[in-house]
């Protein structure tokens, strides 16, 4: 899939744990895995806001688009 | 859930009467002479004695379809409505219930012209009734199929 998400980067930037970022956007450890691997076949606007609020960065810094 | 636990019991006494039925026809035919009587009335069919054995490959293929809906509606009951394998076991069920709805229409339609002391239009009827369940069940395996990707699809949104 063209579209990578790099919530790793973000999260080294920010020097949060995976599982800290879970638990403040309320979803599980498993499905915030499923994003990271890039398995998410979508992603809700309301979890992108959330994740953005919590690490304080833009929908530009999480997802990029890289032609194949 | 219930319903299909209800589903699930019908079916299940459906086979049981099936196999106990196999058994009273396996004892009458080979181990008993009581169907000896009625074999002067096998001559005006059109396989003889061998007629009602034609019926018995028909009553098979149904008791093979209805072993995989068993199967199929088990897996529901196991995993919930929406998975691939009881999507399969319907297909194969609805297939092998086709078949036999087919071929049993076939051969009684065969009865029914050949064989002129006998008429078996009730049967044609059960004939079309099997085959309409067949094709009901490939499009509740569809439909199962097509629900299964809405969910996985679901389950993978964020």
């Amino acid at each position: 899939m063209p579209i990578v998400v790099n919530l790793d980067v973000m999260l080294t930037k920010r020097n949060m744990k995976s599982k800290d970022l879970a638990e403040v956007i309320g979803i599980t450890t498993a499905n915030l895995s499923i994003l990271k691997s890039g398995k998410a076949k979508a992603v809700r606007f309301s979890t992108l806001e959330a994740i953005c609020d919590a690490l304080n960065c833009q929908p530009a810094d999480i997802l990029e688009y890289i032609k194949d | 859930m219930k319903k299909i636990q209800f589903l699930n019991g019908f079916v299940l006494l459906l086979i049981i009467l099936y196999v106990i039925n196999f058994l009273g026809n396996a004892y009458l035919t080979w181990f008993s002479d009581f169907l000896t009587q009625f074999e002067h009335l096998y001559e005006n069919f059109i396989f003889g004695y061998y007629t009602q054995f034609v019926g018995l490959v028909f009553s098979i293929i149904t008791f093979i379809g209805l072993l995989s809906v068993k199967s199929g509606l088990k897996e529901i009951i196991k995993q919930g409505f929406f998975n691939s394998i009881s999507a399969g076991k319907f297909i194969i069920g609805g297939k092998l219930f086709l078949i036999s709805g087919l071929l049993n229409f076939i051969f009684n339609l065969i009865l029914l012209f050949r064989s002129e002391e006998m008429l078996f239009v009730g049967e044609i009827g059960q004939s079309f009734l099997l085959m309409i369940i067949g094709f009901s069940l490939y499009i509740i395996s569809d439909i199962l199929q097509n629900g299964n990707l809405l969910k996985q699809e679901n389950e993978l949104t964020i």
